[in-house]
């Protein structure tokens, strides 16, 4: 069994898997993109007050973030848009928050985390944890954990967790009153 | 500096690999029933999965991304980290061969501890750039060998302990893993990350 | 015939994966959080170990001894990845849960174990066999700790609530050390009713 037939083998396998890959990847690079916007829209849609419009095509990318816009007839009524913070108990959490042209909460939704199920995972359980968040904003209160003096109640067990979620939506808000003239 | 630091304390004693991640599970119940060998396989470890976090690193950065192939990322990764256990193997019979009688008889399972893939997938999942990646492998790997002796010291001494019959061996040390996890998960208050 | 229904039945019981070979630990430790994910982590396995056992058997007689290894990780990392997309592209929220393991199905002994014992050496129907026999027990053996983690844990089976609502779970099942400690009590059993037979 020579050597120039193991290289042969080997070489062939590499190149048929390599090609049957590069047709899956082809094959469901569309749906994958497709389920992705899906995704993001269920939780603009849970988080944006009563729309008529499609806010996926009245979208505006302003420094790297998608804003949705959320309008009623011709009135703006408000943007989501996707809010990322890395110190989560297990890694980044993802959170979409929706808010009125005046920085208000309208609502957020979680859209992606690595926290501990039954513990950290508990964010994404909890919907009167995040209905805390509806019609705050930077004005009227502390999105911080009652443990940091602010306003929001952690959930038991979850306290790092929560403590992410709150930094990411005070972290979005900033962003949001940043950027609010050029989406306006 | 001190990012570094957490990051290693960490993924030493809060999210260790093997107890909060489960990740090298069939090296920690196989290779546990002597220190001396523990230590041994511990070091193979440490020193591939180091190496392995860099490797894949710069084969997600210089070929995977540019050519826009993330799609054969799991066999890039698993590849890499094959020939990267057979590279060592060569290299340390060579060069060190004290080493190699040490660690050789390790090497080569390492290739199937899904520790080292774990690590190079969430090395990129985290973002984390070169060095970041390798301090991160080196932890990693350093929180594996203190679960692999830890456990190794509890059952050489489990050998004398009257253990019901159909407990012994690994339902037992699997029980006594998630009592060292549960210990383990005292540490969480300790970084916030 | 006889020998093709044994291969598949002995993955079921006799040589179950979990229970009686010990091998796959990571996956059964990490996903059991729920039954489903149980479930859905071992219908994956399952795929990739029929759809592996099926070419690496076809190849026998082709693959050189000394590659035989190289050789199977990339069939069995091909599998892997279009599993992973195929989850990604129609079953995007389960993907989400199981993340991480699924790449990692690629070092699951079970796989490397069976193509390099089992289908390196047999026909290709015993093989298929064997991976669809192997692959149930695995299923099996996630879905029933899946489950006892999840009953008791979160009070559910299947996400479908069982308790009256007093119950308060027992929420280190469903956490790492819950892990270790249900599949070791879960061994010990099966060690017992095997002592028995």
């Amino acid at each position: 069994m020579g050597i120039g037939r193991m290289v042969l083998v080997l070489t062939l396998v590499c190149l048929i898997s390599a090609i049957s890959l590069v047709v899956v990847d082809s094959i469901t690079r569309e749906p994958i993109r497709i389920q992705e916007k899906l995704f993001r829209l269920k939780a603009v849609k849970a988080v944006l007050p009563g729309y008529d419009n499609d806010p996926d095509e009245d979208k505006k990318n302003i420094a790297g973030v998608d804003f949705y816009i959320g309008k009623k007839g011709a009135e703006i009524v408000g943007f989501a848009f996707e809010v990322r913070e890395k110190e989560g108990y297990g890694g980044t959490i993802s959170v979409m928050l929706g808010v009125t042209p005046k920085g208000e909460i309208t609502g957020i939704e979680i859209i992606d985390h690595k926290e501990t199920p039954g513990l950290g995972a508990k964010i994404t359980e909890y919907e009167l944890f995040r209905r805390q968040f509806e019609n705050k904003s930077l004005l009227n209160s502390k999105i911080k954990v009652i443990k940091d003096r602010g306003d929001i109640e952690a959930i038991t067990g979850a306290t790092i967790s929560s403590r992410a979620v709150c930094k990411a939506v005070s972290k979005g808000l900033e962003l949001f009153a940043k950027v609010k003239d050029s989406l306006l | 500096m001190g990012e570094i630091f957490l990051i290693f304390l960490s993924a030493v004693l809060v999210n260790n690999f093997v107890l909060a991640r489960f990740l090298g599970i069939c090296p920690f119940l196989g290779v546990s029933k002597k220190v001396e060998t523990a230590v041994g396989m511990g070091m193979a470890v440490v020193f591939v999965m180091t190496l392995a976090s860099s490797a894949t690193w710069l084969i997600q950065r210089f070929i995977l991304e540019p050519f826009h192939i993330h799609v054969l990322q799991t066999i890039a990764f698993i590849l890499v980290i094959a020939s990267l256990v057979q590279l060592v193997e060569t290299v340390l019979r060579k060069v060190v061969p004290t080493l190699y009688e040490a660690l050789g008889i390790y090497l080569p399972l390492i290739t199937t501890n899904c520790a080292i893939l774990g690590l190079a997938i969430l090395n990129i999942q985290k973002e984390y750039n070169l060095i970041k990646s390798t301090i991160f492998g080196f932890s990693a790997s350093i929180g594996f060998m203190l679960a692999l002796i830890l456990m190794a010291g509890i059952r050489e001494q489990l050998e004398f302990a009257p253990v019901p019959k159909p407990l012994k061996g690994i339902p037992v040390s699997l029980i006594t893993a998630g009592l060292m996890s549960l210990a383990f998960m005292g540490f969480s208050g300790l970084v916030k990350m | 015939m006889a020998r093709l229904s044994y291969d598949f039945i002995k993955g079921i019981y006799k040589e179950n994966p979990v229970f009686r070979l010990v091998l796959g630990m990571c996956p059964t430790l990490a996903v059991t959080t729920s039954a489903i994910n149980g479930f859905a982590m071992g219908i994956c396995a399952t795929f990739v170990l029929t759809c592996a056992n099926f070419v690496i058997s076809s190849l026998r007689r082709l693959i050189p001894e000394k590659v035989r290894i190289p050789v199977f990780i990339v069939v069995i990392a091909t599998f892997v990845t279009i599993v992973d997309y195929s989850m990604k592209a129609y079953f995007y929220e389960l993907h989400k849960v199981l993340g991480l393991f699924i790449p990692l199905i690629v070092v699951n002994c079970i796989i490397l174990a069976r193509a390099e014992a089992f289908a390196s050496k047999h026909p290709i129907t015993n093989s298929l066999a064997d991976g669809l026999g192997m692959g149930t027990g695995f299923t099996l053996s996630l879905v029933v700790l899946g489950s006892i983690r999840e009953i008791l844990g979160n009070g559910t089976i299947f996400n479908v609530g069982i308790f009256p609502d007093a119950y308060l779970p027992f929420l280190v099942m469903i956490l790492p050390p819950g892990a270790f400690i249900a599949l070791g009590l879960l061994l010990g059993i099966m060690n017992k009713i095997g002592e028995r037979a």
